[in-house]
């Protein structure tokens, strides 16, 4: 039996990045998405009048969400189809973060997104006039929301396409794994919180007596503590360029 | 391959820092956010108190905080400090 050549264990790292990437990436949306679809259905049997309006803003607010399992399948594809002709055995270990890294994120951004366009259409069937306003709060929560996606994807071409080095041993091995496993993770925090975020903001203005005079400081403190929310997210980002540019 | 015993510490110790901070910043994240999605039902339920209930989200939000920091400090001694 030929021994096992170096490209080759890239090669298979890849795929298995590839395959977790859009494996993982894929949950998130795929269950946020329906949810969004089954408010906007409960609202159209409640509202009738409302019922394109309704659907307006489910399909927006739905495209929106499928952004991150989008950038999944871009690193997906990616990590298949990479040249790995004489690659050294570090790029497959870095194939396996990106694909963690993106993985993970768009797990929890698909979800996270998904929350304020389930709200929105049930605050559109109660208070139809309302339905600028709440496009607005549910497009800005699921802009933040996605943040940290956009982040895990840096990450990931980073680590895809930043040479390795020949003689890597098993500590850049090791940093280039941490790093995807640091920033993927690591985004799964901000981009949940940042839809229950937006999803109690679109509740907040729903609640108020005068609901047109709302929205200014409600989206005002929402966006103070979506910053804040971000916070967690960026110090992962820290720790993944740190591992990426020093180990 | 051979590989020394100094290179698994500090390999282990540089999974161990992106393990921290990745998974050290599930918690303030979800939190932060429920802090300040609350503070918006609140204020939309009782407008005139929104100052005090920025306040109090912000003070909420950064204690909460607290336990990414110590994530983030963790990862850092494990980066730069733990030597094989």
């Amino acid at each position: 039996m030929d021994p096992i050549a170096a490209s080759e264990i890239v090669k298979t790292l890849s795929l298995l990045g590839a395959a977790i990437a859009i494996g993982f990436g894929g949950i998130g949306a795929g269950i946020g998405v329906g949810m969004a679809g089954g408010f906007a259905v409960e609202g159209m049997g409640r509202q009738q009048k409302v019922k394109s309006e309704l659907f307006r803003t489910m399909l927006i607010g739905q495209a929106a969400a499928s952004t991150p399992p989008t950038f999944a399948l871009v690193v997906s594809i990616l990590l298949l189809f990479t040249n790995v002709e004489g690659a050294p055995l570090v790029q497959g270990f870095a194939a396996l973060g990106a694909g963690i890294s993106i993985g993970a994120a768009a797990l929890a951004s698909g979800v996270g997104s998904s929350f304020p366009v389930a709200l929105a259409c049930q605050a559109i069937a109660r208070q139809p006039r309302m339905r600028r306003p709440y496009m607005t709060l549910m497009l800005l929560g699921q802009a933040v929301s996605q943040t940290p996606v956009i982040f895990a994807l840096m990450i990931s071409f980073m680590l895809i396409f930043l040479p390795g080095k020949a003689d890597a041993g098993m500590v850049e091995f090791v940093t280039v794994l941490s790093a995807g496993i640091c920033m993927g993770f690591g985004a799964i925090g901000a981009s949940i919180g940042s839809g229950f975020a937006a999803e109690s903001a679109i509740i907040g203005v729903r609640h108020h007596r005068e609901p047109e005079n709302a929205t200014g400081v409600i989206t005002r403190t929402m966006l103070l503590g979506l910053a804040v929310a971000q916070s967690p997210c960026v110090f992962a980002l820290v720790v993944s360029f740190i591992l990426i540019l020093t180990g | 391959m051979d590989i020394s015993g100094a290179e698994l510490i500090r390999a282990a110790a540089l999974l161990g820092a992106g393990m921290a901070m990745g998974f050290g910043a599930i918690g303030p994240g979800i939190g932060e956010g429920f802090a300040a999605g609350k503070a918006c039902e609140a204020i939309g339920r009782n407008p005139d108190e929104a100052g005090l209930l920025t306040r109090t989200m912000l003070v909420g939000q950064a204690v909460s905080e607290s336990t990414g920091i110590y994530a983030l400090v963790i990862a850092l001694l494990l980066i730069f400090v733990v030597k094989g």
